[in-house]
């Protein structure tokens, strides 16, 4: 019997090499990504709807400004073909607000502009013993004006890190000529 | 972790383990009864764990015994602290935990002499921690960083376990083990201000179903 078994224990025993050979591997990767998750932006998409499909296709806008109601220095500065936006959420308020400018397509105003609060609840979350705090957010609620924003939807409330969109924002849309 | 991976390669190797055993002719099914022992058991795990965080502390033991030939009863527990001050957060918890759940044989060893085992089985686990975070900081470049903190509170945490591995007797009565687990939560407390870094028993406290490998050293005592 005990012939029998040690091809089995040898089999067990590789396995277990094979587990404690990784894992000094899963402890580099941790260390690595610690840059990337310190701040938690809230993901924000152009989208048109499509009358042929349920799904609202997305949108390229041009001449994209966008900076704090409060702090003048630009996030984005006229950039152009966004089709989604990353905005930093205030870590000692409960809402925060934007400001978004777009080229006009009226010729005598270089740019139209609008404003979108955001309301939520901020969660801190230790992330690893290495990276430390980061802030996590559920989105509650939000408010628009109505300027060259149509609609605005709530697309996922639960702002971590992911690469989720979480919220959409859909522009006045010319009507194509018949 | 996506642990769909995991499932199948261990489940197989079980499968095909238990029935490489089973396939030997002189394999005869046993006629003796149990013969009555307990076995005391520290996790080894916990100690090495310590290499990559040693922030974490966890200590470990474990108690089982065979009720019936090929099934055994285990009775698992421990507890853990966690102290970690830093010039960007601190971090405090302390908590306890235990398990409970069978264990089957999949070798089905010819006598109860025989004490090597490949064994399959679950567990019911429960946790409880006190947790707290006295200093944190948050960073963020374009409204400006962020100091807090989380008062101290508790924290309930349920789940069960599949567990699959290996107990070999080295030395008269003396065994080491080894066993791969997955773990599901069941419940765990709600609204919490904090969550915890880390579950006493469980592992990090974010993952939905780690998969931990567990090493024990351990001491049969006949009854």
């Amino acid at each position: 019997m005990k012939n029998t078994f040690r091809p089995i224990l040898h089999v067990l025993v590789r396995l277990m090499l094979a587990v404690l050979l990784y894992l000094p591997f899963t402890a580099c990767l941790n260390e690595d990504v610690c840059e990337d998750i310190a701040t938690v932006p809230i993901r924000i998409g152009f989208a048109m709807r499509d009358t042929a499909n349920a799904e609202p296709r997305s949108l390229a806008v041009d001449s994209l400004s966008i900076h704090g109601l409060d702090n003048p220095v630009l996030i984005y500065e006229n950039r152009n073909n966004v089709s989604r936006v990353e905005l930093p959420l205030h870590l000692a308020k409960d809402s925060v607000a934007f400001v978004l400018y777009i080229a006009n397509p009226i010729e005598f105003l270089p740019y139209v502009a609008d404003t979108l609060w955001l309301y939520y609840q901020r969660r801190p979350v230790l992330i690893s013993m290495d990276c430390g705090f980061v802030t996590f957010f559920d989105l509650e609620r939000l408010a628009y004006s109505r300027n060259f924003i149509d609609t605005v939807t709530i697309e996922n409330t639960s702002i971590i890190n992911n690469l989720d969109e979480h919220i959409k924002i859909f522009p006045f849309v010319a009507e194509p000529a018949p | 972790m996506n642990i769909s991976r995991f499932f199948p390669l261990l489940l197989s190797l079980l499968l095909s383990l238990g029935s490489f055993a089973n396939s030997n002719n002189d394999t005869i099914p046993s006629t003796e009864g149990v013969q009555p022992f307990v076995r005391f058991g520290i996790d080894l795990s916990s100690f090495a764990r310590g290499l990559i965080e040693p922030e974490v502390k966890q200590y470990e033991f474990a108690i089982d015994s065979e009720v019936f030939p090929n099934w055994f009863i285990n009775l698992e527990g421990g507890w853990m602290n966690v102290s970690t001050i830093t010039s960007n957060f601190d971090y405090k918890a302390s908590g306890f935990f235990f398990r409970a759940g069978p264990d089957f044989n999949l070798l089905k060893r010819p006598s109860p002499r025989q004490q090597d085992l490949v064994t399959f089985g679950m567990r019911y686990a429960y946790s409880f921690q006190q947790h707290e975070a006295p200093y944190f900081l948050s960073e963020n470049p374009y409204w400006g960083d962020y100091e807090g903190s989380v008062g101290q509170s508790s924290f309930n945490a349920h789940w069960i376990e599949f567990a699959g591995g290996v107990k070999a007797e080295v030395f008269q009565n003396f065994f080491l083990s080894w066993s791969l687990r997955t773990r599901v939560k069941l419940y765990t407390t709600r609204n919490s201000e904090l969550d915890p870094y880390y579950l006493p028993g469980y592992g990090q406290g974010k993952r939905r179903a780690p998969v931990m490998v567990h090493y024990s050293l351990l001491y049969r005592f006949s009854l």
